[in-house]
């Protein structure tokens, strides 16, 4: 018997999804280059382009960049790491949960960016209140998941843990762990997309420091929307990276798994 | 059936022992203060080292509980059950089973889902490696080590399990309906394969079927189990050779005696 194969969904050719990107630049640089409208706002695709260069080569984009991203993966890997202790005590432990778990379900409710006023109060508007806000926004989906995923092992699978005689440790090592282990990842991945978006929104509010999107800010500040147009197009294109990046990942472990077909 | 070859030299021997008895065996379920409802109601049965018994029986007749109980999953019911003239506790490697639902562990290969059974075994890893490899031919499947669960079809997992109850060598294979879950067509080759094993391995084996023929057809005595409360009715013995025709004139005898059973209690 040959082991299963996945027949391949044909895709239709890949350029289908750049027809509507393509003709909206058209669009736009028409409608900019026959002067459309008066406003100052509509700028042409060409002076966005402008300005991307100068930003980039300036050397300002990269500073912006860095700092942006180095906010994030802090908050990231503070906020996962807590989180994956957090949620393996809550899931391990019977008594952890019962005594820690109600209080932890409430504080989640609290939504992430009614945290500001309380960090900007103790932590300032600096880097160091962006990480907390950024570990913050990181911790909660890593708990959720990882004590989710740990509390609905299968039943069935523990009695086979039974029946062979392994111990506590061995349950929650070669058990308990493997079997949560695609939802601690889905809390991991959650924690990815939602540490970048907080990253970019603990810029507009806790204003002070560098980052991509205090470059946006000023750009609208300043009307300047072929900075705010630059600005967005990076953002997109790292949250993009970031996705890519984590389903790289995700696949490899399921590939290790035996969930995607080797 | 592949020809089976013995890999190991140095192998733990299957405890014969005196084989398994079930003493007084009685279990309630307390749904509320004052409802009571008795699963099980003084079974008594004694099986043989390396005997096949068979139990069969309607939903509800507590033949599910009493493998439970035997395997030690439920440690929680009047009378004694005894192996080797020991009263049993709580679960052991000398007590084996076969679930209906495979439960591999999906991120393990067929392998390593095979070896689970021996991880706490007291043997060397080589040894280990040796048994595994040994009982994974000994069901047919020396070709699909490396495959994962989801990528073999239910009546192989099903013998990866069968695998994996056989790897330490216990005393007694307990089976709870564990073709129940597969096509007719299989069902009928992995009987037959069943049957193979336990008279090349020798091991005592419970098998619980709600399927009659299949409880004629493997067993060499056939326990029938009534419900509410779950008590043995009759016990069948089933004299006839092996390999068993199901169009021998004898063999649908006894298969419609037993029937006759269920005919009067529905």
């Amino acid at each position: 018997m040959s082991t299963l194969t996945v027949a391949r969904s044909s895709q239709g050719p890949r350029y289908r999804g750049w027809v509507v990107p393509i003709v909206g630049i058209a669009v736009w640089w028409l409608a900019a280059s026959q002067g459309f409208s008066d406003s100052g706002l509509l700028v042409s695709p060409g002076k966005v382009a402008v300005t991307a260069w100068e930003q980039v080569s300036s050397g300002q984009f990269w500073r912006a960049i860095s700092a942006s991203l180095a906010r994030d993966l802090s908050g990231f890997f503070i906020g996962t790491t807590l989180g994956l202790v957090l949620g393996c005590l809550l899931g391990f432990s019977r008594l952890f949960e019962r005594l820690v778990g109600p209080s932890f379900n409430t504080f989640k409710q609290i939504s992430l960016f009614a945290w500001i006023p309380l960090i900007s109060v103790w932590f300032g508007l600096g880097d160091v209140a962006k990480v907390v806000f950024l570990s913050l926004a990181a911790l909660v989906p890593v708990v959720v998941n990882t004590c989710d995923g740990l509390r609905s092992v299968s039943p069935a699978l523990l009695e086979v843990a039974k029946v062979y005689g392994f111990t506590r440790w061995q349950t929650i090592v070669g058990v308990m762990l493997p079997a949560a282990l695609p939802s601690i990842f889905t809390g991991i991945y959650l924690a990815l997309v939602y540490s970048w978006l907080a990253t970019i929104g603990a810029e507009y509010l806790l204003v002070s420091g560098e980052g991509i999107g205090n470059a946006l800010i000023d750009g609208s500040e300043h009307f300047m929307m072929d900075l705010v147009l630059f600005g967005m197009i990076v953002i997109g294109l790292v949250g993009w990276a970031l996705n890519v990046l984590a389903r790289r990942l995700e696949r490899r472990m399921q590939r290790l798994y035996g969930i995607l077909p080797r | 059936m592949p020809a089976i070859q013995s890999f190991s030299a140095q192998t733990p021997a299957a405890q014969q022992g005196n084989g398994l008895r079930l003493e007084n065996i009685s279990k309630h379920f307390s749904a509320s203060a004052d409802t009571r409802l008795q699963v099980l109601d003084n079974v008594q049965l004694d099986i043989a080292p390396g005997e096949f018994i068979t139990i069969v029986g309607a939903s509800g007749c507590g033949k599910s509980t009493l493998l439970r109980l035997i395997l030690g999953l439920d440690e929680e019911f009047d009378g004694r059950i005894l192996l080797d003239e020991k009263p049993i506790k709580g679960t052991g490697l000398e007590r084996g089973i076969v679930f209906q639902d495979h439960r591999l562990f999906p991120w393990l290969t067929v392998e390593q889902n095979v070896a689970v059974g021996l991880k706490n075994a007291p043997l060397t890893p080589a040894q280990k490696r040796d048994t595994v490899r040994e009982h994974i031919h000994l069901v047919g499947l020396q070709d699909f080590t490396e495959s994962y669960p989801h990528q073999i079809s239910g009546g192989m997992a099903q013998r990866v399990a069968i695998a994996r109850g056989l790897v330490n060598r216990p005393s007694v294979l307990l089976l709870d309906e564990p073709f129940g879950a597969l096509d007719a067509l299989t069902r009928t080759r992995l009987q037959r394969e069943l049957q193979n094993i336990w008279q090349h391995e020798k091991i005592t084996m419970v098998h619980v079927t709600h399927d009659v023929d299949e409880a004629v057809y493997l067993g060499d005595r056939v326990v029938v189990m009534q419900p509410h409360p779950g008590r043995i009715r009759r016990i069948v013995d089933i004299d006839l050779p092996r390999p068993r025709n199901r169009s021998d004139a004898r063999f649908i005898a006894l298969r419609d005696d037993v029937l006759s059973d269920f005919a009067e209690l529905s």
